[in-house]
Formats: C-alpha cells, structure tokens, sequence
C-alpha cells in the first residue's frame, strides 16, 4: 500500500493504481489474522471515501491541490493578488523567484524545491 | 465415550462431522477443495498463510479454515467472488516477495506456490516492489537455503521444533525483515541442524533444497579415466518412480538398473548387499556386548542424522552406538579395497557415487573418518530426487524403461537388506541374524511385527537363548531424544535399539520425492512405502543376511571373519564428541 501511496505522491501512479490500492486495502482488512492487520488499511480506505477527487487528480492530472506532494506540487504566483514587494523573493533559500524591483515575481519551477517558505512569508496570500 | 457430531453447511451442503474437526476437515470429506499453503497436517496448523480463507455467515471478516473449529450450524461459502479475490491477493502479496526463477528452480514442477499461481491464472506481479534480499547460505555440506525463495509458513520451523525438537531454525527479525534463519543468522553447519532435512521435505517451495552433486557426477561420467561405481539404498526404489507420475510405493529396481547402466556408470551394485554386512557385523558387535558385558543397550549407526544429533547432544554416551560404519560407507570401502583388488582396478580411479533417500549421508561421506589409507569410502552422495533428476537429464523415458539386474558380484541382497529402508528394518535384520547365532541353530521365524508400523517408539522383549533382550525401535528425533535421557538418566532397560532420524526410516528421508501437504494429509505416504520393502523382503528367496552366499565369499575371501582386523579397518568408524552451538 505504501509503495503505491508514494507512487501517486510522486505523479507515477494511473488510474489502474486506485484500483489496486483499494482492492489491496479492503482485502487486508478482511483477511487479516490481527486487530493490526485489520486496522491498518484504514487510513487508506477513509481517505478514498472522502477524498477520492484528489487521488483522481494525482493520478491523472499530475496534481496535488494542497501543494503536499513535493514532486509533483506546483507554486505559482497569482500576478493578480501580487503587490512586488519582494519579500517572497528575499526569503526563497535557493533563489528561485526571479524579477525585479516593484516588479511582479515569477517562481522559476526549474529551481524551486517547494519548501512553502514563500508561501508563509507572502502578506498577501498571493501564492499557492 | 460417544463421539460427539456437528453438522454444518458448506457451500449448500449439509456436512456432519466429528466435534473438534476443521472446516477444512469437514470440507474435504464433501469433496470442497480449499487451497491452503501453510498447512501441514498435525505439524503446522497455524493459519498463517491466510490462504484457506472462507465465508462463514453472521462473522465478520473471514475465517481460516485449517483452523477453525467446525461448529453446529454454522454456513460456510467456500468459493464466493469475494473470498476468491481476497485468496488471490493473498497469493499476490506471497508472489510480490518470492524470488521468481521457476525456470531454474529445482522445485519447479513440484512447488505449490507455483501449483496456485497456475491454479489462480495468476499472469502478471500484481504488486511489485521493494523485495526483501537474502544470502543463500550453501555452507553446510547437506542443505542450501535461499530465502529469497522463502513465503514464511513456517512449515520447516514447526518439523524441525515440534516433530524433530531440534529448533535449529526460527523466525528472526520483524516485519517485512522477518526471516527463517538460525541463532544470530549463522549458517546451518555451524548451528545444531543435524541435517536430517525433514525441513526440505516439508518446504512448499524452492527454499530448501539439498546440496546437489549431480554436475560432478555427470564429469565423472564423462572421464574415461575414471571407473564409475553406483550404489543404491533399499528405499530409493520404492519412491523413486514418484518423481515419474507413478504411484506411491511402487518398486522400480529394475528399471532404476537399466536407467543408471545406460547414463554410463561402469557398475551397479545394490546397497542392500551393503545392509547386509552392516548386519554381520553389527549383529556379531551386539552378540559380543551380551556376552561380554559391553556397553548396553547398543544403539545402531545406520543413520547419519543421528549419529550428528547424537555426538552434539550426548557425547558421553558414544559408547552406546554401534562403530559399523553406515552400509553404504562399508559397501564403498569394499568396493575400492577387495572388488578394486579381484578385479585389478586402481582404487584411486574409482569413483563411487550413492543414491540415497537422505541428505545427511551427503555429510556423511564428507566426514573425515569416512576413509581408508587416504581413499575416501564414497565420493558423491545423490539423493533420490537428484537421480529423478539425471535420468531426466539423459532424456530416459523412466516408465518404459526395461528390466534389468544388479551387477555381479555384490548384486546379490537379502530380504534382511531390503527392509533397512524403514523404520524397524535394521532391528528386524540383525535379530534374524543374532538369533541364528546365538541359539546355534536355524529359527524358522522371519517377520517380528512388533518392531513395525508407525509409532515413533516400539519395543518388545524377545527370549534369545535364555536370554530376555529387551529391544526397542525409535524413529524421529524427538523420540531419540527420549531415549538417550533414559540411558543418561541411567534407567534404560533396553539391550538393542535402533534409531532412525526420520520420522518413519529412510523410506520418508529427508532425500526423498517431496510429497504436496494435501497429499501427506490424504494419504500414508511412509506406510505405502514400507509395504513396498516388506513385499520385497517376502519375495526374497534368501532372507537373512548371514545366508547372502555373497557374504560367505566375502568373508572367506577377504574380511577374514566377523569383527576381525581387516573388517574394522574398512567397516567400522569411531565418533567424537562435537560442540553444540552456546551463544557466546
């Protein structure tokens, strides 16, 4: 179940995986000895219940809403809400927001390895 | 006391059974097959494998059916689409950490875990992934094992803990580490296996397997330089025809001849010659100890397994056993002195390779006392699955092979010889012979029906010229054990005891065709095989070793007499004392 959670995380996964991942995870549940075994599947299940759109999305889109999956997460910008204060780009650790003075900035994705600092540091909830 | 039935529903029909039965008991009286991996029959029954898995109505989860207990009332679905799906990802999960290598797998063909894939229509790894790694440890000289191979259903565990009490193996590490090894992951020869290899015959998959000989054997053959000798055990030819579809226990000596003549070996000789000067000499060693007052009760050295088990175990008490060599080291000492000699072959050009239903003799004749004047007694050991093997391998058809005999000279066997291959066999021989010799007569009684069957221990008491010898007959560690603490505990009332490290003789040694769970659970497989030997024995014209006129010769020629110089230098061995394994 694990290697396939990491799958999706990591935007390898198809649509085929949440079959298997659900399969795997109702079966263990049923067929297992222990109470261990019988509870351990069920983060997976309660999180399929509910939140299924977004394994969808990271399956087939490539996307994770809440930016959690590093490798596949995405920063950007939002050029509306943007006042180019520059403090985003000031506290980046690797220099990967690019523009410059009273300039909107843009996050360089080549670059960036989505650690959120900008994200905390905007005033203006301009990114995400 | 009445026995007590339920009756249950499985699948829609309405089973009564004996209170206490499994579902799958229960189930297989209705001719309803569940898989089951783990399951061995009164040796695992442990519902690790999650294989057998059924329905049971008004339960929550599945149930397994190898243990669960049949009650009254209960239904049971044994085949509904959930309980199949969740019995193939079960198999799914086994086959993402199994070291996938049918191809070049010993055990293909015969390995269960295969025989579910093909059953499931398994076509793809469903799940890939991480795979735990393993050295396979070949050190020993008898058994190899390759974890990678390994599906933990502890079948091995439980023979070698419950039916042997050895304990040699055990579950270490936790979770997706856990691992069947030893005490601190050390190599079976260096811990107290006693290379029985009941282990291999109880492993469903190709995790346990013997150390094989068969590519040296094959160079040998191939050197024209080198004189081939071949040996077989009494029991390898009531199992052999196993490995090619034929029923349980049937003897195909003469087809085995024709087999191993035509792969090339320059002679065939029967190592039932070679149980018979055991019994010569044996039965003379024991005569001896009566009337001189040895050391009592003489324990018999047939059986290699036991002899390691003992010299780890009770080193004190090594006087007990016999010093004959194993019949197959004394027919392989023979061979390279006086059939070497009469027939002017350099001894140092002869190979001798034995077919044996056992793993153990493959250390056996790796030990360093094994030889004479430098020349070791016997060079390769082959199990009975190993010859299946080669005569595959020379592309015989086995089962249309003809009829052949035993070359001469030491062809010749008696019924005392034959029986060797199961569990009280030995003992039968060597009273058919120590009786003649001590009541200085010929007694008219072959057959001692006491020493036979399947209990682990048998004895009984026989009146030998006004002698009561009490005998007994062990088999399987676990009951040796007990009998050795009887002798240390200094109240064993016993003169003679014959000991078998297998559960059943060599009939059901550790080198013998590995048997299905559902087939050891279904059927006597030992018995099958021991009958074999016994009707052999029957049919014997001669059936007691001292009468094998090719012993007279023997002795006249050349061992001189029973128990003289000459036979104690190629017949008899000594045993030392070996170090148990303490965690230091």
């Amino acid at each position: 179940m694990l290697e396939i959670l990491e799958k999706l995380c990591n935007g390898e996964a198809s649509e085929y995986d949440i079959y298997r991942l659900e399969k795997l995870a109702v079966n263990i549940k049923k067929a297992s000895v222990c109470g261990l075994g019988q509870s351990a599947p069920n983060p997976v299940l309660s999180t399929l219940r509910y939140f299924r759109e977004e394994f969808k999305e990271h399956a087939i889109e490539k996307k994770c809403r809440t930016n959690e999956c590093k490798k596949i997460a995405k920063i950007e910008i939002d050029p509306e809400k943007c006042k180019a204060c520059g403090l985003c780009q000031r506290n980046c650790p690797v220099e990967a927001i690019e523009g410059e003075a009273r300039e909107k900035r843009v996050i360089n994705q080549e670059k960036c390895i989505k650690c959120g600092t900008c994200i905390a540091s905007c005033p203006f909830q301009a990114i995400g | 006391m009445e026995e007590e039935f339920v009756t249950l529903t499985i699948d829609g029909i309405e089973v009564k059974t004996k209170k206490g039965n499994t579902i799958l008991q229960a189930a297989q009286k209705v001719g309803i097959d569940i898989p089951t991996l783990c399951f061995l029959k009164e040796i695992n029954e442990v519902g690790d494998c999650r294989m057998c898995i059924v329905e049971v109505e008004g339960r929550k989860g599945f149930a397994t059916s190898c243990i669960q207990k049949a009650e009254e009332g209960m239904v049971v679905h044994t085949h509904t689409p959930e309980v199949l799906e969740a019995r193939h990802i079960v198999l799914d999960l086994i086959l993402s950490n199994h070291k996938i290598e049918c191809l070049t797998c010993t055990r293909s063909g015969n390995c269960e875990l295969q025989k579910l894939a093909e059953k499931f229509n398994v076509q793809k790894i469903e799940y890939p992934g991480e795979m735990v790694k393993h050295e396979i440890d070949d050190k020993s000289p008898s058994i190899v094992r390759d974890f990678n191979k390994c599906i933990l259903c502890r079948r091995c565990i439980a023979t070698c803990k419950n039916v042997q009490e050895i304990g040699a193996i055990d579950c270490i590490e936790r979770g997706f580490e856990s691992c069947i090894s030893t005490t601190y992951d050390n190599s079976l020869n260096d811990v107290d296996c006693t290379f029985c290899g009941q282990c291999i015959e109880s492993c469903p998959t190709g995790a346990l397997h013997e150390k094989e000989s068969i590519n040296d054997v094959w160079v040998r053959l191939k050197d024209p330089e080198t004189y081939v000798v071949v040996q077989t055990a009494p029991a390898v030819r009531v199992a052999l025809g196993e490995e090619f579809g034929m029923p349980i226990g049937t003897n195909v000596k003469g087809k085995m001849v024709t087999a191993l003549k035509r792969m090339g070996f320059n002679k065939v000789f029967d190592t039932n010659t070679g149980a018979d000067l055991t019994i010569m000499e044996e039965a003379n060693e024991f005569i001896e100890r009566i009337q001189n007052g040895g050391v009592l009760p003489m324990i018999t050295s047939c059986s290699p397994g036991w002899v390691r088990f003992a010299e780890k175990n009770y080193g004190e008490l090594l006087s007990h056993l016999s010093s004959c060599k194993s019949p197959h080291q004394m027919f392989g000492a023979l061979i390279k002195s006086y059939f070497a000699e009469k027939y002017g072959i350099d001894k140092n050009k002869i190979c001798i390779v034995s077919v044996m239903p056992c793993i153990a003799k493959k250390y056996e004749c790796s030990r360093e006392e094994m030889e004479v004047d430098g020349v070791r007694d016997v060079d390769y050991v082959l199990t009975t699955r190993e010859l299946a093997r080669m005569i595959k391998q020379a592309n015989l058809d086995f089962t249309e092979l003809e009829d052949s005999d035993f070359d001469e000279p030491m062809g010749e066997a008696s019924g005392a010889g034959a029986i060797f291959g199961t569990t009280g066999g030995v003992m039968e021989a060597a009273i058919r012979t120590a009786i003649d010799t001590l009541e200085g007569k010929n007694v008219e009684q072959f057959e001692y029906k006491e020493v036979r069957g399947e209990k682990g221990i048998k004895e009984t008491t026989l009146q030998i010229a006004g002698i009561d010898v009490k005998i007994a007959v062990v088999s399987g560690l676990a009951n040796a054990r007990r009998i050795m603490e009887q002798i240390k505990a200094g109240n064993s009332p016993y003169h003679f005891v014959e000991i078998m490290a297998c559960p059943g003789g060599c009939v059901m040694g550790g080198g013998q065709p590995i048997k299905s769970s559902k087939v050891r659970a279904t059927v006597d497989v030992r018995k099958l095989r021991a009958d074999a030997l016994y009707s052999i024995d029957e049919k014997s014209v001669i059936r007691k070793s001292h009468e094998n006129p090719v012993m007279k010769q023997l002795y006249e020629e050349f061992l001189e007499k029973q128990g003289s110089h000459v036979a104690h230098k190629y017949l008899h061995t000594e045993y030392g004392a070996k170090e148990k394994y303490e965690i230091t």
